[in-house]
């Protein structure tokens, strides 16, 4: 019986070739799986920004139009960090709403009870300006929002506005 | 004696398993792009709806300034665009290319009304206190043009 010991095993020549073949299909992979989560980022945090403003931008909207006055000594305007107190009518009450930015969260704060944030903590709310524009018949507020995530290895920025005029201020 | 577990892969095994991973591929990637475009709209008509809301609101806001200098001065039929000055909004002539490549375009025209009920009418009198204002949001999507489109009725309300 003949035993031949050359044909058992790798030599090193393709010991090495192997190496280097699963190295480079190993870093392939690293990138190929960072660049995905880059983009899963990005297409999970587009919308979720999306929402976030639409619907702090609709919810202020929709309480200025109830507004009645805005109080400008509680109020901060043309400020990144703006805060607005005003108040608005619910079913012929007359509540007193105060919207500010603190932590990067938009805050909702009610007759001055316990404030309640109203955008999430993962996404970076990095300007909340407010304008007071007034007419000789009426006032209204012109809102900025921009919301800051992380995507594709670098922080993307998203502006939102919207503006609304206080029914219950026309002369 | 036949040694089976040195004779490897055959070709057309490799050829069967490559064509199921890469049709497999292809069809991920694909899901994945038809993902990214649906999201990629959805963010455009989110801003343009917002964009549409500012708009119908800042009209009123230039009927409350002024119905003569803002709306009744404006060329019927012309497209104007509206923009935000830091202290109020102003109509424009020129085209105003917001972020994502959005257009906004106002356009005022003569509102008729019958001279017997004063209901709206095609063909009646001019209501000389009164435009229609149509205000089109635009933006590219997949080399053509995606529209919103809104129309209101602006009276001098406030005889301004």
């Amino acid at each position: 019986m003949r035993t031949n010991t050359t044909q058992k095993g790798f030599s090193l020549l393709e010991l090495l070739i192997y190496i280097a073949g699963m190295l480079a299909l190993g870093a392939v992979m690293i990138v190929l799986i960072v660049q995905f989560y880059g983009l899963y980022r990005e297409i999970i945090s587009i919308p979720r920004a999306d929402r976030t403003a639409l619907q702090v931008i609709d919810r202020l909207t929709k309480d200025l139009r109830a507004g009645d006055d805005i109080d400008p000594f509680e109020s901060n305007f043309l400020t990144p960090n703006g805060v607005i107190e005003f108040a608005s009518l619910d079913n012929g009450d007359t509540t007193t709403k105060r919207y500010y930015v603190e932590n990067g969260m938009v805050k909702y704060q009610e007759n001055a009870e316990a404030a309640q944030a109203i955008t999430p903590k993962d996404l970076y709310v990095s300007n909340f300006n407010l304008a007071l524009v007034a007419t000789d018949v009426s006032k209204a507020v012109r809102i900025t929002i921009e919301i800051q995530f992380q995507a594709n290895g670098g922080t993307t920025t998203k502006a939102y506005s919207g503006f609304a005029i206080l029914r219950e201020s026309y002369e | 004696m036949k040694h089976s577990a040195s004779r490897g892969i055959s070709i057309v095994e490799i050829v069967v398993a490559s064509a199921i991973i890469a049709t497999s591929v292809v069809g991920i990637v694909g899901a994945i792009q038809i993902y990214l475009k649906i999201t990629y709209q959805n963010s455009r008509e989110t801003q343009a709806v917002l964009l549409m809301d500012e708009t119908a609101e800042a009209i009123q806001y230039l009927r409350d300034v002024s119905y003569a200098d803002n709306i009744d001065a404006s060329t019927e039929g012309a497209e104007y665009t509206l923009f935000w000055n830091g202290t109020g909004y102003e109509l424009a002539t020129s085209t105003i290319v917001l972020p994502y490549d959005m257009i906004r375009t106002i356009v005022f025209s003569e509102v008729e009304r019958d001279s017997g009920n004063d209901q709206i009418t095609v063909s009646g009198t001019n209501d000389e206190s009164t435009k229609l204002a149509t205000v089109t949001i635009a933006w590219p999507y997949q080399g053509a043009t995606s529209t919103i489109s809104s129309e209101m009725l602006i009276h001098d309300l406030y005889a301004n």
